[in-house]
């Protein structure tokens, strides 16, 4: 993957999220920025998980609704951050829980191959990492807001994690 | 030699570009006068350059079609007449290359498959050079060959020292070398060309322009020109251009002795002639770049604009701010920056500004293909090339334009047996035209063929159930004829067969309203049909007015609003479905913005009417919305990603305070709700 292209071959930073009580990393090269989430005008007729436009210092961007794409259907808001991804040099905008800290995990500890814990559609989840007792989904961003999956239907949007209790030996 | 470095690959797709474009027109020109050998001069050149760079950059096949299209023109600069065919074929390899140029910048890989084009350009090659074997008999009595080059350069360069002594100006010799392990000689050489025209003019170029192969100018590159400054700005101007080793200039005035000193220069081969040739262009080349611009990219420019956009919304902000408090001297410096703000915004507009003549150039050729596909006989005339406009309106109007033309081909203009029957002259006219009228900028197509029969017009109607008969009886022709921008009306194939004409009106209708402008069509059979569009100038900067309803904030463009009325909830009378309001005696239709937009009601008692146009000046539709704010010029910022597309936001706006607006576009919410209530 290009994007990862930039690290040391040992190692991986991530940034990671919560979502509904689930923790989420992501490459921090895919991450521009950071910031808090407040004044999101709604769309109408926009893709269900797109929560509409925010200003950001003079550009208009698209927020992305990351429960509604993962089929969450918990109505509690609870987003305070909005992390800013650059896709064809257009900004967009993920709203997420909360934003927690930037990780440098062993590769060793990531799973790359994780066909036995997920089933997803959109090819977002590229692997799980193991960060003390905590496991981490690890999400390709870009393919989370990529035009294919803005093309899905509604019934396949979204993917089912089963995330097991016990990590594998 | 291989070069992939991206500067390089850059410099050549630019290069390219230019080369494609100057050979699409020259071969435009070419099938009109097949006599013009300035012409096939330009296009073996540029046939040339191409083989070259594209060999450099390692693009093989590239290299290989180029290489074959220069054989062709070889050919007809010996004499050989290209046939229509010929033409047809070349303007397919054109765009074959082009193709894969696109392919180059978007870094897709792999060699198209080019083999085709050159088995026929192989072919239809033999074919005439069949027909005149004669290539070389006119130029038969060649002295021997460097006499006659030298002949030529000192006759050229003798020219030019008489010219410069009478214009006060000095002639030079400029003797260049690139270091040795240079890459992309041929390129420098033409930047170094290029630079010159800025002090200079160039008189003669060794090797000449047209020929300016790695291998030559390894051993050098010479130039002759005139100029009236002295040697060292020009040798400072040569320098400019990076890998330049050495640069001697030197007063010229015997160009005999100068050439004499330098044979080894002289191509190897026996082509002395393409120097000859080649003279004529490289001052054409001289005159055209002489004016002094810089190039910007696109997106830079967007950047600047979106500054100053927020500078506008800012000073705004600070206008509102300071009208509340009475210190002089902030009022004054309040006034300034406003002044201030609006130069510069009327300055970034400015520059934003592109002529037509970049959509209109695609046009010749368009026109040429339909109309040989059609069997007739069509002359484009192409008026206002020069009329600017804003680069968002620019890139805009290029399909709509498209479709109009295509009407004109297949159903205005009739085939020659036709017009000569009706006593028409064989060949067709189709007139595009651009003028600038205020801030608006009018578009018109205009073709001199059969007209629109508005009884076609009443048929493909009743087929099609847009009217009863007894409709269209009342009707007037203008309202007749304008039915055809209705959407669904043309698109079904019977429908154009029948009524003559028609294909994607609704598309054009619908873009052109989309942009905020109108479409008016004139039209009288049997004597031409003239469309013709107007389009405000920019679309960055537009006046709205901003309105609440649903509890939300949105911008219309003003140019979309017709008036403004307050209405009570008791004055809406209810016609079975739709609802409706008297306004002067005409009966208006109203709906709910918020039913537009699948909002909830926000149950406000009084509202206010905003009346709108929709597409055609005649038809309006009132909105209902909960309160008017005011109207203020915006700043429209295109929706990205998954908004790219939603049918009926044009776009959003940032306001002084922050807040995010969404501009509407009516007339295509209406057409979704209209869509919506046909399916259910």
């Amino acid at each position: 993957m290009a994007s990862m292209g930039q690290q040391s071959s040992e190692e991986m930073q991530l940034l990671t999220f919560t979502l509904d009580n689930v923790f989420y990393g992501v490459n921090v090269h895919q991450v521009r920025e950071v910031k808090n989430f407040e004044g999101v005008t709604p769309v109408p007729y926009a893709p269900n998980y797109v929560k509409g436009v925010t200003n950001l210092r003079g550009e208009v961007i698209p927020v992305i609704d990351l429960r509604k794409r993962f089929g969450i259907t918990d109505k509690t808001e609870e987003t305070t951050n909005i992390m800013i991804i650059v896709q064809d040099k257009h900004p967009i905008g993920v709203m997420v829980d909360s934003v927690m800290e930037v990780l440098t995990l062993p590769k060793k500890d990531i799973e790359t191959n994780p066909d036995s814990l997920i089933v997803d559609k959109s090819e977002a989840v590229i692997g799980v990492a193991k960060h003390e007792s905590d496991l981490i989904i690890l999400l390709d961003l870009m393919k989370v807001v990529s035009k294919e999956a803005t093309n899905m239907k509604e019934e396949n949007r979204g993917f089912q994690i089963k995330v097991q209790t016990q990590p594998k030996a | 030699m291989t070069l992939n470095n991206d500067q390089y690959r850059q410099l050549f797709i630019e290069e390219a570009k230019e080369h494609i474009d100057t050979l699409t027109k020259s071969m435009l020109i070419l099938e009109k006068q097949p006599e013009n050998t300035e012409v096939v001069n330009m296009l073996f050149r540029s046939a040339h350059t191409l083989k070259g760079s594209s060999g450099m950059m390692g693009f093989k096949d590239f290299q290989e079609l180029t290489h074959a299209m220069e054989d062709v023109f070889d050919d007809m600069r010996k004499g050989s007449k290209p046939s229509s065919n010929l033409i047809t074929l070349l303007l397919e390899c054109v765009d074959a290359l082009s193709q894969r140029l696109e392919n180059i910048q978007n870094q897709v890989e792999g060699e198209i498959n080019f083999e085709q084009f050159k088995c026929k350009l192989q072919a239809l090659k033999s074919q005439f050079c069949a027909v005149e074997p004669e290539p070389e008999k006119n130029k038969s009595s060649k002295p021997s060959a460097i006499e006659s080059m030298l002949a030529v350069v000192s006759k050229v360069a003798n020219e030019a020292v008489e010219q410069a002594e009478c214009t006060g100006e000095k002639c030079f010799a400029v003797d260049l070398r690139f270091s040795a392990d240079c890459g992309f000689k041929s390129i420098r050489a033409g930047m170094v060309l290029e630079r010159m025209t800025e002090v200079a003019k160039v008189v003669e170029s060794v090797p000449a322009n047209g020929e300016l192969d790695e291998e030559k100018l390894s051993q050098g590159f010479k130039l002759i020109v005139t100029s009236k400054f002295d040697e060292k700005a020009i040798e400072n101007c040569a320098r400019q251009v990076l890998e330049v080793e050495q640069v001697s200039v030197t007063p010229f005035d015997g160009p005999v002795s100068s050439v004499k000193e330098e044979p080894v220069v002289l191509p190897p081969e026996n082509n002395y002639l393409i120097t000859i040739e080649d003279k004529t262009i490289t001052k054409v080349v001289a005159e055209t770049h002489a004016a002094q611009s810089v190039r910007v990219k696109f997106d830079q420019l967007d950047k600047l604009m979106n500054l100053v956009g927020e500078l506008v919304i800012n000073k705004i902000a600070l206008i509102q701010v300071t009208a509340d408090n009475h210190g002089d001297s902030l009022k004054r410096i309040t006034e300034n920056i406003d002044r201030l703000t609006a130069d510069l915004q009327d300055l970034v507009m400015q520059v934003r500004m592109v002529p037509v003549s970049q959509v209109f150039d695609r046009f010749p050729r368009l026109v040429r293909d339909l109309s040989l596909k059609k069997g007739k006989r069509i002359d484009l005339l192409m008026e206002g090339r020069d009329i600017e406009v804003d680069r968002t309106v620019l890139d805009e109007i290029g399909e709509p334009l498209i479709h109009l033309l295509r009407n004109s081909i297949d159903h205005g203009i009739e085939i020659p047996e036709e017009r000569a029957k009706k006593g028409k002259d064989e060949t067709g006219k189709i007139r595009l035209a651009a003028h600038r009228n205020g801030n608006h900028v009018i578009l018109e197509v205009e073709d001199d063929g059969s007209g629109i029969n508005p009884e076609s017009i009443k048929k493909a109607a009743l087929k099609k159930g847009f009217a009863t008969e007894a409709d269209l009886e009342k009707m007037s022709k203008d309202k007749l004829i304008n039915m055809i921008f209705q959407p669904g009306f043309s698109t079904a194939k019977d429908v154009t067969e029948t009524s003559g004409r028609g294909v994607g009106m609704d598309v054009v209708k619908t873009k052109i309203s989309a942009l905020g402008g109108t479409v008016n069509l004139d039209t009288q059979i049997g004597k031409g049909t003239k469309t013709a569009i107007k389009l405000p100038i920019t679309l960055a900067i537009i006046q709205a007015i901003l309105i609440k309803d649903a509890a939300q904030t949105f911008a219309l463009p003003t140019s979309q609003v017709s008036e403004i009325v307050r209405v009570k909830k008791n004055d809406v009378k209810s016609l079975g479905k739709i609802n409706a309001i008297l306004l002067r005696d005409h009966v208006v239709p109203i709906v709910h913005l918020h039913e537009l937009l699948g909002l909830p009601d926000s149950g406000e008692d009084d509202f206010e009417l905003v009346i709108t146009y929709l597409g055609t000046e005649n038809t309006q539709l009132g909105v209902v919305v909960d309160s008017v704010l005011r109207q203020q010029d915006i700043l429209v910022k295109s929706l990205n990603g998954p908004l790219a597309k939603i049918k009926g936001i044009s776009g959003a706006t940032i306001l002084g305070d922050g807040q995010v607006v969404l501009v509407l576009d009516v007339d295509q919410f209406v057409n979704r709700v209209l869509k919506n209530s046909e399916v259910q």
